[in-house]
């Protein structure tokens, strides 16, 4: 009994640790803001060295429509998980039996993948410099495939873990 | 009298809902497993490479 008393006492409550990540994580938050905001000025600027007017117009466009092809993506993913997770809530509560732990896992996973991705700049990496700009823009394209298909894969799996789980509960349930 | 009726109209009410939730329960591809993996179905798609193709077709004009 006496053990018990100062276990509680001794022992810190949940809260208490996640208190002081806070600050940090604002500290994050306003450093990649800053970061985002210097490479989009960088950006303009490498863009503005550009002579041909016709390829700075086209490179506007690419990293324009490169960006609202992110935040899309990332919004979809972001979709697609949630109803995931619904599923596995209403999976959870049709039978307590069935094993989540997996799906769930898969789902935090391909989750914190997609919000990276979010977080991302969506700036094309361009030097400025004519010659080697049409290089430069498709290799900044091939690493934004090279990650869409990385997120995609973790979406993916956590779609196939969920659907097992679906699975599992329809061995549960009785015949119709 | 009143407090009879109000009862009565109580009881009739919390029937009305056993039975829509019942009915939503049951009906079947409502919430059972065929309908939840239709939707996780619905959930597929290209990851992004055809918006991707897009935008290598227009780096060709660069």
């Amino acid at each position: 009994m006496i053990l018990f008393a100062l276990l509680l006492v001794i022992a810190p409550p949940a809260s208490a640790q996640t208190i002081p990540l806070r600050p940090t994580i604002q500290a994050e938050r306003i450093e990649l803001k800053t970061t985002i905001l210097q490479a989009r000025q960088e950006f303009k600027t490498r863009v503005s060295q550009l002579r041909d007017a016709r390829k700075k117009a086209l490179v506007e466009r690419i990293n324009t429509r490169r960006c609202e092809v992110i935040q899309n993506r990332t919004a979809a993913m972001t979709r697609h998980l949630q109803t995931m997770t619904d599923i596995l809530a209403r999976v959870e509560q049709k039978a307590k039996e069935v094993d989540t732990s997996s799906a769930k896992t898969a789902i935090a996973s391909a989750r914190s993948a997609v919000d990276t991705l979010a977080a991302t700049d969506c700036l094309l990496n361009i030097t400025g410099r004519e010659n080697q700009l049409r290089s430069e823009v498709a290799q900044s394209l091939q690493d934004l495939r090279a990650q869409f298909k990385s997120v995609h894969d973790q979406v993916q799996a956590a779609r196939l873990a969920t659907a097992q789980a679906v699975q599992s509960l329809a061995k549960t349930l009785p015949p119709e | 009298m009143n407090s009879k009726s109000t009862s009565f109209l109580m009881i009739l009410a919390l029937c009305a809902v056993i039975i829509v939730a019942a009915v939503i329960w049951l009906t079947p591809g409502k919430t059972g497993p065929d309908e939840m993996l239709l939707q996780l179905q619905q959930t597929q798609d290209d990851g992004g490479a055809s918006d991707l193709d897009q935008l290598d077709n227009l780096t060709l004009d660069l």
